[in-house]
């Protein structure tokens, strides 16, 4: 993986045919009036925020595969118009709002149409009140102010108020997205709780294959709703057990965050300004640090879970 | 919800919040007066200190310079503070509101608390400020920055506040001919510590009146405990409380203490009436929590002494 700054052109392989998508972090390089002539601007990104370049190709996982960049001529891929993915991984508080995503967003206004609902970011956003599942004009949900909802984003687009959903548009069920509710389960009352985190983490936890939720089940069953805006909704038979995943996911969300690393990642720039070897110095901490992201280790579980639980 | 403006915490936090409380358990798993881990941390400046309470964090820098006194006061310095809260500290605090937004109240009502905290209780001593009565004195500037807000960021304020302002020291000078000052940059004199009356540090509660009928407790009515027939039924205090727990309290108390036991600041602005015996537990408490971090405090200035080098040469 590479590590990239504000400002840093990221360069492009040639293959036009290609469709393009952008990921958070990277706009499309100004061309520059001085140097156009002398290599094709139209060919490279900027990146607008610190942190590892991700790349996708075809819908194949190959993070930190920039290296090997030539295998998108040469790779099996090059006989239909291939198309890549590219985006700027890096972890920060505040939630930018993004098609696709799902998120658990709070109720702060309710109309006859559509309901206000606050992701806790800088922008509001709209849920109509028929995109829930099974909802007719006679027949709507009724939520109540300061509800929680979980949902998909289905347009965030520049000067208008990002638009949500509770509903597949083309199953037309809900595929758990709506209401999080404490219901009763086998007869017990379950409580619930909604813990923030970090939005790296958030989407970390998101990935199938992360291992901290599940080996936290191990110890005790709950519910999970990740919002990839930062808030993880948990329900579970006793408030000490939905406590105590919100310490795992505490504890999980300061592995690599506040500043405890600060001297690895200085030996890392170290390594960068020696200009020897950047992309195994700086580039490996830098994927470690992305996949590593909220990987606690099992005994360290499990000293959580007996401190409180 | 119009920026700058906190939303309300959802129906899922109160009711769980509630629920917890009514069980003795807080949200972060602590004790009810546990405090989080606190870290102190040195800039390259004298009195420059970052401090941390959990995740809160408040940064605070001190820098002397030379002006004229007030006419009325000719032999008193100044201690000028400035807080600042960038919308960093949390979404909460973005601008944007106006100056109604509870954004600004809350800064606001932070600005004046650590003024209260510290100007006011007179920690500094500012006769020892003035360098020629009636001509120059030292103007102390303290910028309070709170960088990140998790709760309790009163605190990390003054605990910093004050730790920047024992840590720094102001260049030394002498008279030279009648009235003028001849000021010794760092290489030429070790420069000179502040005089400090006294060490006030501030102790957040918040209170939260458990057995209120207006705040239903779903899901915990058998446990409830018949209330006493008095307004201010089971009162829990929570000190060092997180952002939730600040923000849902029914009341909060500030206790601004210093280690020889007096109480410099006490303020409960509104909220639930509080009773008398619960303040008297609070401010027992705080006491010993005060006592606890003037310890802290001592040691980090101890152990940066150790390793700093101010001496010249």
């Amino acid at each position: 993986m590479t590590v990239v700054l504000p400002g840093d052109i990221v360069p492009l392989p040639s293959s036009s045919s290609s469709s393009i998508k952008l990921g958070p972090g990277l706009l499309p390089s100004q061309p520059d009036p001085s140097a156009a002539s002398s290599s094709s601007s139209s060919h490279t990104l900027t990146s607008i925020r610190p942190g590892a370049l991700g790349q996708l190709v075809d819908g194949n996982r190959s993070k930190g595969k920039r290296k090997d960049d030539s295998d998108s001529q040469g790779g099996p891929s090059s006989s239909r118009p291939s198309s890549q993915a590219w985006w700027v991984e890096t972890n920060t508080k505040r939630y930018i709002p993004s098609p696709g995503d799902s998120v658990i967003g709070q109720i702060t206004n309710r109309g006859a149409e559509s309901y206000t609902v606050s992701l806790f970011s800088a922008h509001q956003t709209t849920l109509p009140a028929l995109s829930f599942e099974g909802a007719t004009k006679r027949h709507k949900p009724n939520l109540k102010i300061g509800q929680l909802v979980y949902a998909r984003v289905v347009s965030a687009d520049r000067f208008t108020e990002p638009e949500l959903t509770c509903v597949d548009p083309v199953t037309g069920k809900s595929e758990g997205f709506g209401e999080l509710k404490v219901e009763e389960r086998n007869g017990k009352q379950g409580f619930a709780m909604v813990w923030k985190i970090s939005i790296g983490l958030a989407r970390s936890l998101l990935r199938p294959n992360h291992k901290l939720l599940p080996t936290l089940a191990n110890h005790f069953p709950f519910e999970a709703a990740i919002g990839a805006n930062g808030q993880v909704w948990i329900r579970a038979s006793e408030p000490r057990q939905v406590i105590t995943v919100g310490k795992v996911l505490e504890e999980a969300d300061s592995l690599y965050y506040p500043e405890q690393d600060s001297n690895v990642f200085r030996s890392g720039m170290e390594v960068e300004e020696e200009e020897q070897e950047q992309e195994g110095g700086l580039g490996e901490l830098a994927e470690k640090v992305v996949l590593d992201r909220g990987m606690i280790g099992e005994k360290r579980i499990k000293a959580l879970v007996a401190n409180f639980a | 919800m119009a920026p700058g403006q906190l939303p309300e915490p959802s129906l899922t936090e109160v009711e769980f919040l509630n629920q917890s409380l009514s069980r003795g358990l807080r949200l972060d798993g602590r004790g009810f007066y546990k405090c989080r881990d606190i870290k102190v941390r040195f800039g390259d400046e004298l009195g420059c200190v970052n401090v941390w309470i959990g995740s809160t964090r408040v940064s605070t820098s001190v820098r002397a310079t030379l002006v004229p006194p007030r006419a009325d006061r000719p032999y008193e310095g100044f201690l000028q503070i400035t807080t600042d809260i960038s919308p960093m500290a949390g979404s909460e605090y973005d601008m944007g509101g106006g100056a109604s937004s509870s954004a600004r109240a809350r800064e606001v009502l932070f600005d004046r608390l650590v003024e209260k905290a510290v100007r006011r209780t007179e920690a500094v001593d500012r006769e020892a400020l003035c360098v020629v009565a009636g001509e120059q004195v030292w103007n102390i500037h303290l910028t309070v920055h709170l960088l990140a807000d998790t709760g309790a960021a009163l605190d990390a304020a003054v605990l910093s506040s004050m730790i920047s302002l024992r840590h720094f020291r102001r260049p030394d000078y002498t008279i030279e001919n009648g009235n003028e000052v001849r000021l010794y940059s760092v290489e030429e004199r070790v420069p000179v510590p502040l005089a400090i009356h006294h060490t006030p540090l501030c102790v957040t509660f918040s209170l939260f009146n458990l057995d209120r009928p207006s705040k239903p407790l779903s899901g915990s009515g058998q446990e409830q405990e018949e209330s006493s027939g008095l307004d201010y039924g089971n009162t829990v205090s929570l000190m060092d409380p997180s952002l939730t727990e600040e923000i849902l309290a029914d009341s909060k108390l500030v206790l601004v203490l210093n280690s020889q036991k007096e109480i410099c600041v006490l303020d409960k602005a509104g909220g639930a009436p509080l009773d008398a015996e619960v303040l008297l537990e609070t401010l027992r408490a705080g006491l010993a929590r005060v006592k606890e971090l003037s310890e802290l405090v001592d040691e980090h200035l101890r152990k940066d002494a150790s390793v700093r080098v101010v001496e010249v040469r």
